[in-house]
């Protein structure tokens, strides 16, 4: 059976095309075949992220203004026989599609694809009417900071309205150091707030500034963000999971000191 | 006890969520939701000695319903 998983926060620049891409990446590994859709009309950001940006020849509005077939616009993404990309349209605005229009979208590629992917816009607007018209999954990325926090109860009433009640909370960019000292809201605090289960917890790591840079996931690597995020997939995957402990990479004074 | 920990800032971070979100919630501006509680601390303790430092407001979706907490003094209790 195929499910159709949105991800979205609100608030711009907490991680959504990071989450998306590596989810992607990780589900693929799992033996699942995935597709991503960037739903992002106008600014399109995860072919790049991905690495597929000289790819691109087909998007989204073609496929549904019917210029191309959808396999033609579909990208094969490096490494992975199993995960593709279907690319926003970058000269073209979100009203260019409606959310029926989505939802038909979402159907005919759950006809391929074990999970649907899409990367949701910032903003409540009908960029984000559109990213959740046919998703039965919610994904809520936040960070520990208060605008975040603040968009993201506000994503979550809107689902909830628009009857899209499966939601799952992705806390991104923790800070173990400064949560320790007790200038950042932890995992606990966040969740304590925002009342929606949690589904992963991934620290600020620079290897995941370095993986985007080169235009590669995350998933292979044996960093703490990596692990976390192949974590995620097999939750969403019905496994379960127990949380990570962020704690386990240690600076090299504390690692140190402890000896 | 635990004062200290109200120094730091991701306590108070939470505590500026916690009534944003609630207000927000129920469409109800975070003033008024101050003034709400000080009336209701204010009227309660006509009748009977509440600790009004500690008097908390809680909203909860279903069924939607705001819950009022007023801590009470116990008087008797430290007599003893």
């Amino acid at each position: 059976m195929s499910e159709v998983i949105v991800i979205t926060s609100g608030k711009g620049g907490v991680g959504k095309t990071t989450c998306t891409a590596n989810i992607g990446a990780g589900l693929a590994q799992l033996g699942k075949r995935v597709v991503l859709v960037d739903t992002d009309i106008g600014l399109r950001n995860l072919d790049v992220v991905m690495g597929l940006e000289n790819r691109v020849v087909y998007n989204l509005v073609d496929v549904i203004e019917g210029k191309c077939r959808m396999r033609q616009a579909l990208i094969k993404a490096k490494g992975n026989p199993d995960l593709y990309l279907l690319p926003s349209a970058q000269t073209r605005d979100k009203t260019s599609v409606t959310p029926q229009q989505m939802k038909k979208l979402a159907e005919q590629l759950q006809e391929e694809f074990d999970y649907i992917i899409m990367d949701c816009p910032a903003g409540i607007e009908q960029g984000f009417q559109n990213a959740i018209a046919g998703a039965d999954h919610a994904l809520v990325v936040t960070t520990p900071e208060v605008s975040a926090i603040r968009d993201a109860d506000r994503i979550i009433g809107l689902l909830e309205a628009g009857e899209l009640r499966n939601i799952h909370l992705v806390i991104n960019r923790l800070r173990m150091d400064m949560i320790r000292k007790g200038d950042m809201m932890s995992v606990d605090d966040v969740c304590d707030i925002l009342a929606v289960p949690l589904i992963g917890a991934i620290p600020d790591d620079e290897q995941i500034v370095i993986a985007t840079n080169q235009g590669e996931s995350l998933i292979a690597s044996d960093s703490l963000a990596g692990q976390a995020f192949r974590n995620i997939c097999r939750r969403l995957n019905d496994e379960e999971v127990p949380l990570l402990d962020l704690n386990e990479k240690k600076s090299r004074f504390r690692r140190f000191f402890s000896k | 006890m635990f004062q200290w920990k109200k120094n730091h800032s991701s306590s108070i971070a939470k505590d500026r969520l916690k009534l944003l979100l609630l207000a927000e919630r129920i469409d109800c501006s975070p003033a008024t939701l101050i003034m709400l509680k000080q009336d209701m601390a204010r009227t309660v303790n006509k009748y009977v000695l509440i600790d009004e430092k500690k008097v908390h407001l809680q909203f909860s979706g279903l069924p939607k319903m705001l819950t009022v907490t007023i801590p009470l003094q116990m008087q008797h209790a430290k007599q003893k």
